[in-house]
């Protein structure tokens, strides 16, 4: 047993599988996001677009390596949608995990004044939530705003105050 | 982080703050992000190659090897050999072992002749004075990998960690 575990390991690694690969990649990719916070990517700036690109760029090499054939990029495409679904699934059945990997929303403002811990701890500032009360209800300032929460996806949702 | 940390809000909202959730996501942040920069740093050092920290080189007379002792899987790295007040020709020979988990993509300068005998590749290079041999090669397995190279009758013990 313990030699076939070794031989399946090390043929996996040794020639670095695509499935593999496409293991590796997700999971890394989703915790470096995870760890740099909701707000990464909440809003994309020029430059932000640009980084993107060229992060996609770069896992591209590493996930294909130097096999560019066609069944190649079907293992790669399953393998992602694949991961992507078993964990919705993995979401679904554990809190737990739902929480772990997206997050929880987190009231940031509260009748109209500013919960400041809360804002720095998520990288969030009173003009961030000053700009999505004036995109989202035209609101001029921040004592019209009731309450202000960061959403599981990093967007701002404004509550008007109520007159 | 404490539990005052937060400032605690009684809102009408339909909201689950998880806010116990979100204490442990900033203290995993903020490791998180230290090692990120670790591992930039690292990398930056030359832990993953291509670095100080990965730069190896043995001296046996007046020949001089260089190789990288940390390097990447499928990535190109550099061997060189540097010799000075080379009389004779030079013969490199590597273990057939150390080659069938490193592929050889290219020499400079290209070898006068290659001869397979006993277990080994033999490169031979004509030339006198100073000699710069480098073999460009890309390792093809992860982990520790050994082999020791012969040259001219000195013999250098190498060995390279290949990441993923």
């Amino acid at each position: 047993m313990v030699i076939h575990f070794h031989y399946l390991t090390s043929f996996f690694l040794k020639n670095m599988n695509p499935v593999v690969r496409g293991l590796a990649v997700y999971l890394f990719v989703f915790i470096v996001f995870r760890i740099m916070g909701k707000r990464t990517l909440a809003e994309i700036t020029t430059f932000d677009a640009i980084l993107l690109l060229i992060i996609s760029e770069t896992t591209t090499d590493a996930l294909i390596g130097e096999d560019y054939s066609l069944m190649a990029c079907f293992i790669m495409v399953c393998t992602l949608v694949g991961t992507d679904y078993i964990f919705s699934k993995i979401k679904e059945h554990s809190q737990w995990f739902h929480i772990a990997s997206e997050g929880a929303p987190l009231v940031i403002v509260e009748n109209g004044k500013p919960l400041k811990k809360r804002m720095k701890k998520s990288r969030v500032d009173e003009q961030d939530v000053l700009e999505a009360a004036r995109s989202l209800h035209g609101l001029e300032r921040m004592n019209q705003v009731k309450y202000a929460v960061l959403e599981r996806d990093g967007s701002i949702s404004v509550i008007p105050e109520t007159r | 982080m404490t539990k005052k940390a937060f400032e605690i809000v009684k809102t009408d909202l339909e909201i689950q703050e998880h806010l116990d959730a979100h204490k442990t996501g900033f203290i995993v942040q903020k490791f998180g992000i230290v090692f990120i920069i670790g591992l930039v740093v690292a990398a930056a050092l030359g832990v993953f190659g291509d670095g100080i920290l990965s730069k190896r080189s043995d001296a046996k007379g007046d020949i001089l090897l260089e190789y990288e002792r940390f390097y990447r899987h499928e990535a190109r790295m550099e061997l060189s050999f540097v010799m000075v007040n080379v009389a004779n020709d030079a013969e490199i020979s590597f273990p057939n072992q150390y080659l069938k988990d490193v592929r050889v993509e290219s020499i400079i300068p290209e070898p006068n002749s290659t001869r397979i005998e006993r277990d080994k590749v033999h490169y031979s290079f004509e030339g006198k004075g100073n000699m710069r041999i480098t073999f460009y090669m890309v390792p093809r397995k992860m982990g520790t990998l050994n082999g020791s190279i012969d040259l001219n009758g000195h013999s250098f013990s190498l060995s390279h960690f290949i990441f993923p």
